[in-house]
């Protein structure tokens, strides 16, 4: 079907302009300081470092644990917060009684804004938090307050979770608007066949679902890579650089040390990741409509 | 076909739901609904221990008692004149109104362009725009402010409309891009074989099926600029007249004060407009293609 | 139109012109022109705002005078700020008075957002960590040479800490120090006195703990306090007298000297003797004043004027708490506490008011600010008449002050690093040659 380039450029327009004004200047300074030598204070004292910044990241050991952790976090947050979505998203979908109740449940914690959450944990999980009092005088399961954001261990699990505990409603809505989609009939026509409730979940739900999956995987990747708040909050990236992540490596050189170039480069490395990770979209769909 | 098994993956709130006559339906119903309410009760349970540390009086609120000892509703209302909630809802409520109408429309065009009028071109800007999703927003702000005081924004609600909205678009063109795709290009070369313009084929046919889809991208926009810290807090000077997360965090930061019991009455009352904005969205997640646009 | 009207085709060979959601389209049309009429609103408007408000406008001498801070209303502070305020407008330096809070994590990317954009406030709080040198040399602030304040209480060692090259660049309004606190009942009860020497500390480890007490809670998450404890070991360690961390940072010294590794050890000997509370790592501000006025631990640190408020808020059981110096390694040696400015003032060189500015600084330190500062439990850094009879733990604390020694690192860079390796050390994960290793190399 012709569509003349006018009209196209009328659609996509408004949005480029927009971005073109906004958001081109400052991601490309973000990109672009990598290059540079910079405390971010005075711009004219901004100098050229080539690929300096880009060596010294390569032999830095705070870097790299950084990356570790990054990749470790986006993997298994990405995995819980999919399929524990997807599952609810499939349960809501019954419109049972009480699905309402559980659709308002997942959403209000996305809702939240990083200052309560912090609170929220440092009350639950302290040496004298909430949980500790159930575990210790409650339950008498343990003799010793278990440090869930003190050990370095535990500390990297405890982020995951509340990650996952926040995010996982995010997942369950853009699940549950896919399955709106998914055309009536072509239940019925399985269920005529013969094909089971498993079977029908395998052959007719989730190939219908695959570009929402693709789509939701690779926002929560994005997400992921460049995470910030949650683990600021909770952590600040200790104890003992344990719970570091790109970004609150990237804060820190940014911020309290000025090297904004430094920082810039650790952009760039979210950067590239995050954009290699759009490109499990394809796969993922399969053929597309 | 049980009520159940419709469910996963029927599609329609207006489709008919067929109830089959039986007890294994009605029990599984049952064991459904009791699962819904469960696992929302104990997914909010972090959320009930907010809700009792917001009603505890000013020393109970710092001991460290699993169950609160004292019954302070007031602290609702002394958050509520204290931290000038009104002035700082009202302000947040403005610029997210503002931002999502401003991203969702740009958004939703941008995206059917880049999904049905696929080219290297469309390709290309496509990931140059969600390049500004991807960029981590702490090296974006400083170059963002320049630029903002450069246009001359500064110091007004509009001009973190203007910032919210740009930071939104990627997330809108990406996720409607993604829902966009699904709809299947016969329905509208059917209307543009028919003679209607591509604008109209994209407001008749294509649009009204993008419902849950528009509505759920407005309701990440929402989040995305309600919670959002770092826009307000370097284009508003003023904390007191800022948005609500800046303005929580500057009222209850470690040094200033300790009143947990506050900031857990303000932080729920914040979350309250989000709610109602989701709770008014409910109804656009009904509809799409179940209504049988596939009947040929 | 009814159902079937939807369902006709409206035009031949079509079977479903407007699949059933054809009805809301009017939402949809509405959705449109709300957009349309946002964008054209927010798009006039903004010409409006630019006209208007905004960053333009010729500076004048007189205008408003906006002063940031990182304290909140509830620290007392705000009312000191907002009289110094009220007499530079008295003096007609200025149009009206207006005042911001920041909180602390944000401060710096606010402030220099603010500076880099063109539109600083005229008075700012400068944080005593090494963003200060680095505001200088980025030609930032503006010299306050020129403004004339008498500061009889400020310590020259101090003082020598406020001059980047020669040149004043921040003046304090008031000062602290930082001590250990500790409960007066549960001591009492035990029968321990407060100790006189480092080992003493470290001994009530056993008598603290036997009674089920947490002995010393440090917010080691906020990681500044970790560098603190280093600074106040650093005070005995270094017998020139405080010179040795003005010489490092000059470069004249190295960070491998001995008062830098003494310190580290002595630190180190803290964290391995059991002192610390459990799970020390997980502790920030919030977490320690709770266990402290929960009576869940006997002591914290550190304890300066601005927690000394937050304390009291936090007892739960009304008990009376004292405060002592990090002590000595050895009897006979006089304890010290670390210390410094507590609020500093900076003008930014950019800022719109600067005559306002002046003098708001001067007004400031005028003995009426100083009695309204002690009134609420602050040490003046300007000079005061009649002091007022004093008890308790404000007492002890100008008491202390005379031999105060530094606190604050001012190169960003080791700052940083000390930070980073004594929250290693004190949460059990490092040594102290870890320590001096990584600031060497951040120096480097």
């Amino acid at each position: 079907m012709f569509v003349s380039w006018r009209v196209k450029a009328a659609f996509i327009g408004p949005a480029v302009a927009y971005f073109g004004v906004f958001l081109l200047v400052p991601v490309l300074a973000a990109l672009g300081f990598a290059w540079t030598r910079w405390s971010g204070i005075d711009l004219a004292q901004a100098t050229w470092n080539g690929t300096g910044n880009f060596t010294a990241l390569v032999s830095d050991a705070v870097f790299k644990e950084a990356l570790v952790h990054t990749l470790t976090y986006v993997v298994v947050s990405t995995v819980f917060v999919n399929v524990i979505g997807l599952a609810l998203a499939l349960l809501i979908n019954t419109r049972v009684r009480g699905h309402e109740a559980l659709r308002v449940a997942m959403f209000v914690p996305l809702a939240l804004s990083p200052v309560i959450v912090a609170v929220l944990w440092q009350y639950l999980l302290g040496p004298y938090g909430f949980v500790n009092q159930v575990l210790g005088s409650v339950l008498g399961v343990t003799d010793k307050p278990v440090s869930f954001l003190g050990d370095p261990h535990l500390a990297f699990i405890t982020v995951i979770a509340a990650t996952i505990w926040q995010f996982a409603g995010g997942n369950m809505l853009l699940y549950y608007a896919g399955l709106q989609s998914l055309p009536q009939e072509r239940m019925e026509a399985a269920a005529i066949d013969g094909a089971g409730w498993l079977s029908r979940l395998r052959w007719v739900v989730l190939p219908h679902l695959r570009p929402t999956v693709a789509v939701v995987v690779a926002l929560n990747l994005i997400g992921g890579w460049k995470v910030f708040d949650l683990v600021y909050v909770l952590t600040r990236g200790g104890p003992d650089r344990s719970t570091e992540v790109l970004s609150t490596y990237l804060y820190e050189q940014a911020f309290t040390l000025n090297n904004v170039g430094f920082a810039s480069a650790i952009a760039c490395v979210i950067c590239l990741l995050a954009v290699v990770s759009t490109l499990v979209r394809r796969p993922i769909a399969g053929v597309e409509y | 076909m049980s009520a159940i098994e419709q469910g996963i993956g029927a599609g329609g709130g207006r489709a008919s739901v067929r109830r089959r006559a039986g007890s294994r339906d009605g029990i599984r119903r049952a064991l459904a609904s009791i699962m819904c309410i469960g696992i929302g009760i104990v997914y909010l349970l972090p959320l009930l221990w907010v809700v009792t540390l917001s009603v505890r009086g000013r020393t109970d609120v710092l001991s460290l008692r699993v169950l609160p000892h004292s019954f302070r509703p007031r602290n609702y209302v002394d958050a509520f004149t204290q931290f000038k909630l009104g002035t700082l809802l009202l302000h947040s409520a403005f610029i997210t109104a503002g931002a999502v109408a401003l991203s969702v429309a740009m958004s939703v065009t941008a995206a059917y362009a880049m999904s049905r009028w696929r080219s290297r071109l469309t390709e290309g800007l496509f990931l140059l725009i969600l390049l500004g999703l991807m960029v981590p927003p702490a090296t974006m702000i400083v170059p963002f402010f320049v630029v903002m005081i450069n246009l001359g924004f500064y110091n007004s609600l509009v001009a973190v409309i203007l910032g919210e909205a740009a930071f939104g678009l990627p997330l809108g063109i990406l996720i409607l891009r993604g829902y966009i795709d699904r709809i299947p290009p016969e329905l509208t070369d059917a209307a543009r074989v028919d003679g209607a313009t591509p604008w109209r084929a994209f407001r008749l046919v294509a649009l009204p099926l993008l419902r849950p889809a528009v509505a759920t991208v407005a309701l990440f926009i929402t989040l995305s600029a309600w919670n959002d810290f770092l826009l307000p807090l370097v284009l508003l000077p003023d904390a007191t007249s800022s948005t609500i997360t800046v303005g929580l965090a500057s009222s209850v930061g470690t040094y200033g004060q300790l009143q947990p019991g506050l900031l857990a009455a303000a932080s729920l009352m914040a979350v309250v407009p989000v709610l109602a904005v989701f709770m008014a969205a409910r109804r656009y997640y009904v509809g799409g293609l179940s209504a049988g646009a596939l009947k040929s | 139109m009814t159902n079937d009207e939807r369902r006709a085709p409206t035009r031949a060979g079509r079977r479903q012109a407007v699949p059933e959601g054809g009805v809301r389209m009017d939402r949809r049309e509405l959705l449109r022109k709300g957009a349309a009429f946002g964008v054209g609103g927010t798009l006039t408007s903004s010409l409006l705002a630019a006209c208007g408000g905004g960053g333009g406008g010729a500076s004048s001498a007189s205008g408003p005078l906006a002063v940031w801070t990182q304290q909140a209303a509830a620290t007392g502070y705000p009312t000191v700020f907002a009289a110094g305020g009220r007499r530079v407008v008295a003096n007609g330096k200025a149009t009206s008075y207006r005042y911001t809070t920041v909180e602390p994590t944000d401060y710096n990317t606010k402030l220099k957002t603010a500076c880099i954009g063109g539109l600083p406030p005229d008075v700012c709080y400068m944080p005593t960590d090494g963003n200060y040198p680095a505001f200088v040399e980025a030609n930032l602030l503006a010299p306050l040479g020129s403004v004339d304040v008498e500061l009889p209480n400020v310590t020259p060692a101090v003082m020598e800490t406020l001059k980047v090259n020669g040149t004043r660049y921040a003046i304090p309004l008031d000062l602290n120090n930082l001590t250990i606190g500790y409960n007066k009942r549960i001591f009492a009860k035990l029968g321990l006195s407060v100790p006189r020497t480092f080992d003493e500390l470290l001994a009530l480890n056993k008598p603290l703990r036997a009674a089920g007490y947490q002995p010393l809670a440090l917010p080691v998450k906020d990681r500044w306090a970790c560098s603190d404890i280093f600074l106040a070991c650093l005070a005995y360690t270094d017998p020139s007298n405080g010179q040795a961390l003005p010489k490092a940072e000059h470069g004249e010294l190295p960070w491998t000297a001995e008062p830098f590794v003494h310190a580290a050890e002595m630190a180190e000997r803290l964290q391995k003797s059991g002192l610390l509370a459990d799970g020390i790592s997980s502790l920030d501000v919030l977490g320690t004043i709770t266990l402290f006025g929960n009576e869940k631990a006997a002591m914290m640190y550190p304890v300066g004027n601005f927690f000394a408020g937050l304390i009291n808020q936090a007892n739960q059981t009304g008990f009376e708490y004292g405060i002592f110096p990090v002590p000595p390694p050895a009897a006979g040696v006089k304890a010290r506490a670390t210390g410094g400015a507590a609020i500093l003032w900076a003008v930014p060189a950019k800022a719109k008011n600067k005559d306002g500015a002046f003098d708001f600084l001067q007004e400031m330190n005028k003995p009426r600010i100083a009695s309204l500062l002690l009134s609420k439990g602050f040490i003046p850094a300007g000079p005061y008449t009649n002091p007022p009879k004093l008890s308790g733990v404000l007492a002890d604390m100008l008491k202390l002050q005379p031999d105060v020694a530094r606190r604050g690192l001012y190169v960003p860079a080791v700052s940083t690093a000390l930070d980073n390796a004594m929250t290693a050390l004190l949460g059990g994960d490092g040594s102290a040659s870890d320590v001096i290793k990584q600031i060497q190399s951040a120096a480097a």
